[in-house]
């Protein structure tokens, strides 16, 4: 069983040289295979900034001799790898679950995110606050001080520390973290909204509520898919086991 | 048609478009987010099928299977964020505008029956399989037990929050209780508006319902976290949330997984809440 190696990402920026051309190995024995399209592969990555210009022949399929452009990693006609001749082996829904699980956890870090600005705004909001009021309130007396001191720690320093929490937990273990978060972020919501209900007029300040639930039911969404299928692939290769054995 | 023609025909496509003057129209791989051009069979970067592909956008349009479990994944978190938001709206409404009033206790209390009620009835199997007197033998003494200890932890943690923190004033202002005015009450008032109905339905709300149904989305101890963190955040005392509420939430999840009945939380419950009111009203630990 040959899963699909992982790939780096593609930054775009370093642009290495091309490695030295490999003796072709058309006629490797199976158990060597795997090996190397492992190693095609990893020639790919490092060869992948380089756009496939149909235009400068220079290699040729050893499968099906079509014609392509050099630098490519895999025939564009049947698949083939350029090095070896071998198709990548490949399950038929492995494409499909590699493509779905990108947008799973792109889903995640979108939640985790979220909790993270959320502790970011609400620290830094409160520091800011502090510093200004203090400096207007700088020789007044001290009542009004403490009692500032006690807001700003109410409603931005207890929040914060709050979701910084959770965002931890969320990078452990994202699903349960995100529903936390979520209620979290209701409670403080509904309480702004009953002590200030002259903020729902505000309509910048309801677009970012709204955008922040957004982002934590998404997260929620794509952290429970991202299970779901974890237990399925796991049904699976027990599947798979068991047939073998 | 055989591998080889499938493999010839596509060599012959592909020479065909190398002819042509123009660069050719090109497609993004899904797979690897690069370009390559669209007469193309596999990407030539990381060789998956267009067929494979295809077949992905053509499912992602239509309802595929993982879209249905994430729709249905969502409908049960749903219902306990659109409960939890109902009932913390209505509790704050109500003592808000009535504060001024003499006795907000029966809208508060009324809230939380109403809406505690009605998910019951759309939810009724989870509770009823839990309001048995089980293992009664094990449960009874452990109710009492849990209810003297969560109220000396949560002494103790005041008492720590006051001395070595410093922080007394903060406590007093961060409860929400005085939003209540205990001191105009008469002490059956306040015994039955916080031991008695919070005691019943509290339990039944974050223990049955809250905790019931995060069960189906999560693991079992996931979700006895959740619901603790769910039952600390409500109450609205900020300090609180740091020093006992979360422990508290936690001990009495623990009893109800243990005992598999609700019945030795809400007796645990009633009996940490009337230690706390009766030490309030007759000053047991000064003023």
């Amino acid at each position: 069983m040959a899963l699909p190696p992982k790939r780096k990402p593609v930054t775009g920026l370093q642009r290495k040289p091309a490695p030295p051309p490999r003796p072709q190995a058309k006629a490797a024995p199976p158990e060597e295979t795997e090996e190397l399209v492992e190693e095609a592969n990893d020639q790919a990555e490092s060869e992948e900034e380089a756009e496939p210009t149909p235009k400068a022949p220079g290699a040729i399929c050893p499968k099906c001799g079509a014609e392509m452009a050099r630098g490519i990693a895999y025939c564009g006609a049947c698949g083939a790898s350029m090095k070896t001749g071998m198709k990548r082996t490949y399950k038929p829904g492995d494409a499909i679950k590699r493509i779905a699980k990108r947008g799973r956890m792109g889903k995640i870090n979108e939640g985790r995110n979220t909790l993270m600005w959320l502790a970011i705004l609400n620290l830094g909001f409160g520091f800011l606050l502090y510093a200004l009021m203090s400096n207007g309130l700088r020789g007044k007396e001290s009542d009004a001080l403490t009692e500032l001191r006690l807001l700003i720690v109410l409603s931005c320093g207890l929040p914060g520390v709050i979701f910084i929490g959770l965002f931890f937990w969320a990078r452990k273990n994202p699903l349960p973290a995100m529903i936390s978060g979520l209620v979290v972020y209701l409670t403080f919501m509904i309480l702004t909204i009953v002590v200030a209900p002259e903020s729902l007029l505000s309509p910048l300040a309801m677009v970012i509520r709204i955008a922040i639930i957004l982002a934590l039911v998404n997260g929620i969404k794509g952290a429970h898919a991202e299970r779901q299928a974890q237990a399925r692939d796991a049904r699976e290769r027990r599947r798979e086991k068991a047939e073998q054995a | 048609m055989t591998p080889e023609e499938e493999d010839a025909d596509a060599a012959a496509e592909a020479s065909e478009a190398e002819a042509e003057p123009e660069p050719p129209p090109q497609q993004r791989c899904s797979a690897c987010r690069k370009l390559f051009p669209a007469n193309f069979k596999f990407c030539p970067h990381c060789g998956l099928s267009t067929k494979d592909l295809a077949r992905y956008q053509r499912e992602r349009k239509g309802r595929s299977e993982e879209a249905k479990l994430v729709d249905s994944a969502w409908k049960q978190a749903r219902r306990v964020v659109f409960f939890y938001s109902a009932l913390l709206f209505c509790n704050f409404l109500a003592a808000y505008i009535l504060a001024a009033a003499d006795c907000p206790f029966v809208l508060a209390d009324g809230v939380i029956i109403v809406i505690t009620g009605y998910w019951i009835y759309k939810e009724r199997k989870l509770v009823a399989n839990r309001l048995n007197l089980g293992s009664w033998p094990l449960a009874l003494p452990l109710a009492f037990l849990a209810g003297g200890l969560t109220f000396a932890f949560t002494l103790l943690t005041n008492h720590i929050a006051d001395v070595m923190l410093g922080l007394s004033e903060l406590r007093e202002r961060t409860g929400g209780t005085d939003l209540f005015k205990e001191e105009a009450q008469p002490l059956w008032v306040l015994v039955l508006s916080i031991c008695v109905v919070p005691g019943i339905f509290e339990e039944l709300f974050f223990r049955g319902l809250v905790q019931g149904v995060l069960e189906r989305l999560l693991r079992k101890r996931e979700a006895w976290i959740v619901q603790a963190v769910i039952f600390a955040i409500a109450h609205v005392n900020l300090l609180g949330f740091f020093t006992y509420l979360v422990f508290m939430g936690l001990w009495l999840g623990w009893l109800r997984n243990r005992t598999g009945s609700l019945l030795p939380g809400m007796l645990a419950h009633f009996c940490h809440n009337l230690c706390c009111v009766l030490a309030d009203h007759y000053h047991w630990f000064g003023q």
